[in-house]
């Protein structure tokens, strides 16, 4: 399935966006590849909001997950993934949300035309954001990064393919 | 005068014990350590916030890295020879030897590879596999032909080498930040200040 | 024995620092301290040319140990003495340095062949030197010639050349080769003339 993934700072500016379509994930359909910056926007106000509940209603597929607020009581970083927050004609966006308020989110396509839901597996995009996250951290180490900046490194984006490779090739 | 004397087991140990032994036993137990990556973080913010005050002009960085370099090396071979009390060196053979195995080992950490020696063994090159400075570094395009990014540890060996009277040139010639297989610092040795030898030594 | 001043002396023969410890002590006027310091200096390089040829190349020779500490035969170790005197309490920082002590191995005087101490009926003058060319001097307030008290000032000194590294090599706004004026370094040198 084709997807389309940004990291959004914290002042809602883009700050990294891809496209992961090689020949095993297919195309997404010209129009919408347009509409995806779009989309992706629109969920942004979904997670805002979610970002303040104890106890979300939509998403985290997890039910030991409490939301992003519950995170405060554990150091692990498993609540920052927020799951399926939004869908959109049978697509579906999931987000990440990091301490640092940036927003990580993906539009998953299933390329197919019947308008039914993309199914997310929610372990494998879970770790991927996981391990973008950790990329950020240690591009955030580098002097030379300022923060909110868009991300230019051929570096990070090499290897943010790659993970996409890893996990979402399905 | 109740100090005991350790006597000549001490002294008998210590001299069986190798350099490297030496200087891993005074970097374990007797040297008081930060945080890598609070150290990694505050080199970094320097040297960008440098390129931003020259205007990225990073020859002018570059100079400036070296100046504080040697500064920081004038005294901090003083808390080298504090620590280790180390006799002079013979030859510059030894030196090199100190450098890597002595110096790098007890203030960063690391154990460079000491090669590259000239046919008149007056230079030789430090080969940096680990540089703890530029861990998370990534130097952007405009920078990357000209900005020696450790160029702070020149400062250190030159400031620190004429304090022990050795007058040499200390620079990069090569670093994997540019793209370049090894992280190769090149030490000439000009000539030695015997005037400034302090008497009384052999 | 205790001591009654510490000198420190740059490597151009300029007093850099001077301590009494001793309220008795004889005070000399600064520009008598000045002098010392400067004859002092004279006296380590003659010192260094009398010593007799023959010991001159004996040394030279076997002189070839190497750096590993401690390694050449020729090169006279000086003991390490424990904690001098009152051990510290444990667990008090000392700058840089960890463990129970500054350092805890004999070590080498790199001052083979000038003068490292004089003896008068009343003092005795201890004189360390380093590979930069800086001599810490300490004054005591009785003779001695005992090698065992020789050992506890030479480890007194180096331990005061630790400090000088910490407190003042360290310190920003200290200008190398300048007059000492740095109050942690007054401190620490106090106490650890005081556990002697």
């Amino acid at each position: 399935m084709p997807c389309y993934f940004a990291i959004i700072g914290a002042l809602d500016n883009p700050i990294y966006e891809a496209e992961f379509t090689s020949p095993q994930f297919n195309q997404f359909p010209p129009e919408l590849k347009e509409l995806n910056p779009f989309i992706l926007h629109a969920s942004l106000d979904i997670l805002e909001d979610l970002q303040w509940q104890t106890h979300p209603q939509s998403g985290a597929g997890t039910e030991t997950s409490g939301g992003f607020l519950r995170s405060r009581h554990s150091s692990s970083n498993s609540n920052c993934y927020l799951g399926k927050i939004d869908h959109f004609y049978g697509l579906a966006i999931t987000g990440y949300l990091s301490y640092g308020n940036m927003k990580f989110v993906m539009v998953h396509s299933s390329n197919s035309s019947n308008g039914t839901p993309v199914p997310i597996d929610d372990v494998a995009v879970k770790s991927f954001y996981q391990e973008v996250h950790e990329l950020y951290v240690k591009t955030l180490m580098n002097p030379f990064y300022k923060l909110n900046e868009p991300i230019t490194s051929p570096v990070f984006d090499k290897r943010v393919r790659l993970l996409a490779k890893k996990y979402l090739a399905k | 005068m109740s100090a005991s004397m350790s006597g000549n087991t001490a002294s008998s140990s210590s001299s069986k014990k190798s350099l490297k032994a030496f200087s891993d036993d005074i970097w374990k137990n007797k040297t008081a350590k930060i945080n890598a990556e609070l150290f990694t973080l505050t080199y970094g913010s320097i040297v960008s916030q440098l390129c931003t005050d020259y205007e990225r002009d990073f020859a002018k960085v570059n100079k400036q890295l070296y100046s504080m370099g040697y500064n920081i090396g004038v005294r901090l071979i003083e808390d080298f020879l504090a620590r280790t009390a180390l006799p002079r060196c013979d030859s510059l053979a030894k030196t090199s030897e100190v450098i890597s195995k002595c110096a790098f080992k007890i203030f960063l950490n690391v154990t460079p590879q000491i090669g590259n020696w000239s046919s008149n063994k007056d230079s030789f090159s430090i080969f940096l596999d680990e540089n703890p400075l530029s861990e998370f570094v990534e130097l952007p395009m405009d920078a990357a032909r000209e900005l020696w990014y450790s160029n702070i540890l020149c400062g250190v060996l030159k400031g620190a080498l004429e304090m022990v009277q050795m007058d040499c040139d200390v620079y990069f010639a090569s670093d994997v930040l540019k793209g370049d297989q090894t992280t190769e610092l090149r030490v000439k040795l000009n000539k030695i200040l015997k005037d400034e030898i302090p008497a009384g030594e052999d | 024995m205790a001591i009654q001043t510490i000198l420190v002396i740059n490597k151009s023969g300029g007093l850099v620092y001077q301590r009494d410890f001793v309220a008795t002590a004889p005070r000399l006027s600064s520009n008598e301290y000045l002098i010392l310091a400067g004859t002092l200096q004279g006296i380590v390089a003659i010192a260094s040319q009398i010593t007799p040829k023959s010991l001159q190349i004996a040394g030279k020779g076997s002189a070839k140990g190497g750096v590993e500490p401690a390694g050449g035969a020729a090169a006279p170790l000086v003991p390490y003495v424990g904690t001098l005197g009152a051990t510290t309490a444990s667990g008090t920082p000392m700058g840089s340095f960890l463990g129970p002590d500054y350092f805890n191995d004999a070590f080498a005087s790199c001052n083979g062949r000038g003068l490292k101490h004089v003896t008068t009926d009343q003092n005795s003058l201890f004189l360390y030197q380093t590979l930069t060319g800086i001599k810490f001097v300490a004054v005591s307030t009785q003779p001695t010639t005992n090698a065992m008290a020789v050992a506890v000032a030479e480890n007194l000194l180096r331990k005061a050349y630790c400090l000088y590294a910490d407190y003042v090599m360290k310190n920003p706004f200290y200008e190398p080769e300048m007059p000492i004026k740095c109050e942690l370094f007054d401190q620490k040198l106090g106490v650890l003339v005081g556990q002697l």
